[in-house]
């Protein structure tokens, strides 16, 4: 009885994706062409209903299978899913904080290499954690992190790298890498622009020690709000649930009570013998985890994740051809060597000789349905929350500057068809006639 | 400790050694999570509903290896009211709940050290993964098992130790039978697990980490033995379930 009314509801979603849902005709000049968005079928929809009529309501059965197919993606030990991807980076870093990692766990004061050019929640969670971020230029070719400026950076107290890949293109990880393990510094990936991208055939997010994922909308897949972070360390894992879960010792999962068999005969700080592990506290943690119904979202769109990996380097090639006409006028981007680039979007500056400005081809992008986005925060350092933060600045940072006056960037995502991208390719040349 | 499923399997089959020691064999109905050697599961034999906490389970340590894993065996005692359940209700194609893995006895630090695996009875589960692993996997740690049964007829892995001594180079065992009943071909010692006897060996290797695998008396003997004796804590791991 109870199965046959799920039956007709999920069916009757069906239906109701068909009717609200019904792709609209693009028509140039009045039609958004965006930089982002959701790219979605009644999959989605039906999950989301299914998750919410289990009213399970935290993470259940639908996280579960998110993490083990996601962990299984890249073939590593751990996934673990979080509400955002500044969550993620929060939980990664601090879970390198751990006195489960003994003398390698990361100190207040240690120092953490990250890109000037970079996203705040990338910087915030080190600052946060009483760890002192040192930035770094990036170059302006694949708009990354150079692997030398890494080597300047290096001092008795870096402990840690943590840098994303940009937009989707892959840092120079052969390099970096090598320089982490020569160094014994902890390397954490910021993937959350780069899902499946891949370096030396080989997927981002697996050659750093932890890596981080978002699934906002304007992300590669989506679950609304969510993140997750990826480990092949069973130690940094079991540290990464325990801030994400309250920072408690216990790996219980939610409705879940002693799996372990030893929750009242246990030891702990101060606490009497016996105290309930379900409430024993081993790091100053969050709750940070996803709903069921956003991860049931998520599972959806990780079925369609080949299909959109493959449109996204599409769309990026045909704006490639169509916008090379104008490299004398604009930069146009360049994967890494060695890389596979899953792009997050179309980056574009603005060239020093040009007799226009960023902000006026922007502009006239704008004015034509043609959204735009800067490279995120520009210049991190000159932000306003980020100006008197204690930080390293390794030499001027002339790139980063650079890009903060010149660089924007537009859509790729898999909403795009050739429609748009040909109104996309035909604006440019408006504007350059 | 990898990410966590629950899952429904089949029991395929169901191998019985006396009255009260069984194995059940499970076949996933779907893919597995990642699981090691010496990590276990939680059973439930009531149906799992997704809407609802998870129903009355027992734990298994996981007895096969995670190179094995068409099926997951564990083997059971009959020995409270939740194994006497799975003994009464339990059938070939019966379908069961279980979740894994978990746990954080298993045998990382063991590859390069003289191991010494102690298991009582139906203890030895979680050292059957390890010594599978060892043998699939092409390893060669240094492996000291002592296993204790009441009978012959219940040393169950009596294949698995010929296998072992076969391909395992460093693989050397004890077992202690309580009640001799019938003669085997495998190094056999009259009487219960000889606690004396295993610690002065065992003090004897370079290094050495303990794998205690059994009763709770069994366990509590073991580990007083080996601490008087001056083994370091962090050296003893043990399987105890209360």
């Amino acid at each position: 009885m109870v199965e046959n009314i799920r039956k007709k509801i999920l069916d009757l979603v069906r239906d109701y994706y068909n009717e609200k849902f019904i792709e609209k005709k693009f028509i140039p000049g009045e039609s958004v062409v965006k930089y982002a968005g959701r790219f979605f079928n009644e999959d989605e929809l039906i999950n989301l209903v299914d998750s919410s009529l289990d009213f399970w309501l935290t993470a259940g059965r639908y996280a579960e299978d998110f993490e083990y197919e996601f962990a299984d993606l890249f073939n590593v030990s751990d996934a673990i899913l979080v509400n955002s991807g500044s969550s993620a980076n929060l939980v990664a870093i601090s879970a390198l904080t751990s006195d489960l990692l003994g003398n390698k766990k990361l100190k207040p004061g240690d120092e953490v290499i990250t890109a000037a050019a970079g996203f705040p929640t990338t910087v915030a969670p080190i600052v946060q954690n009483n760890l002192v971020p040192v930035f770094i230029d990036i170059d302006l070719e694949t708009y990354n992190v150079d692997y030398k400026e890494i080597q300047k950076a290096i001092s008795e107290k870096t402990k840690a790298i943590f840098i994303a890949h940009t937009l989707g293109n892959p840092w120079n990880l052969q390099k970096i890498i090598d320089i982490a393990r020569r160094n014994n510094l902890w390397i954490i990936e910021d993937n959350c622009d780069a899902l499946g991208s891949k370096y030396n055939d080989k997927l981002t997010g697996t050659f750093g020690d932890l890596a981080t994922f978002s699934f906002y909308p304007a992300h590669h897949i989506t679950m609304g709000e969510g993140g997750c972070v990826i480990t092949d360390n069973d130690i940094l894992a079991r540290s990464a649930r325990s801030f994400r879960d309250w920072g408690r010792d216990c790996y219980c999962g939610p409705g879940e009570n002693n799996t372990c068999g030893l929750r009242f005969v246990q030891k702990y700080g101060g606490l009497p013998v016996g105290y309930d592990h379900k409430y024993v506290y081993s790091n100053i943690g969050y709750n940070l985890k996803v709903t069921d119904m956003q991860a049931a979202i998520g599972l959806a769109q990780l079925k369609k994740l080949p299909f959109i990996i493959k449109k996204r380097k599409d769309n990026f090639k045909y704006l490639f051809n169509g916008l090379s006409k104008f490299k004398d006028k604009i930069q146009l981007p360049k994967a890494t060597d060695n890389s596979d680039p899953a792009w997050f979007s179309f980056i574009i500056s603005v060239r020093e000789n040009a007799d226009f400005t960023r902000n006026e081809l922007v502009e006239f992008l704008e004015k034509n349905k043609i959204e735009t986005r800067n490279l995120f925060a520009g210049n991190i350092t000159k932000q306003p929350a980020f100006i008197n933060i204690k930080k390293r600045i390794i030499g001027e940072l002339k790139v980063t500057d650079f890009i903060m006056n010149n660089t924007f960037f537009i859509g790729v995502y898999p909403g795009l068809k050739k429609e748009h991208l040909d109104y996309v390719i035909s604006k440019f040349e408006e504007f350059f006639k | 400790m990898a990410v966590q499923r629950k899952l429904t399997v089949t029991v395929a089959d169901i191998i019985s050694y006396s009255q009260d020691v069984k194995i059940f064999r499970l076949v996933p109905q779907k893919k597995l999570p990642r699981f090691k050697a010496g990590q276990f599961l939680h059973l439930a034999i009531e149906p799992y509903d997704p809407s609802f906490n998870w129903p009355e389970s027992r734990v298994f340590s996981i007895a096969n290896s995670p190179t094995r894993t068409e099926f997951i065996d564990i083997l059971v005692s009959r020995i409270g009211g939740f194994t006497l359940k799975m003994f009464d209700i339990l059938k070939k194609g019966s379908e069961v709940w279980i979740k894994l893995p978990y746990g954080i006895f298993n045998f990382d630090e063991s590859l390069d050290r003289n191991t010494v695996l102690i298991a009582g009875g139906t203890g030895i589960s979680p050292f059957i993964s390890f010594l599978q692993y060892a043998i699939d996997k092409n390893l060669n740690p240094a492996i000291h098992l002592y296993y204790g049964v009441k009978t012959p007829e219940l040393i169950i892995i009596d294949k698995l130790i010929v296998e072992a001594a076969g391909k395992l180079s460093d693989f050397k065992y004890q077992i202690f039978v309580e009640q001799m009943s019938s003669k085997t071909s495998l190094n056999i010692y009259s009487g219960i697990l000889d606690i004396k006897r295993i610690v002065d060996s065992s003090l004897k290797l370079r290094n050495p980490i303990f794998y205690l695998s059994g009763p709770p008396a069994m366990i509590a003997a073991f580990e007083n033995a080996l601490k008087n004796c001056g083994i370091s804590p962090q050296n003893i791991k043990y399987d105890n379930w209360n």
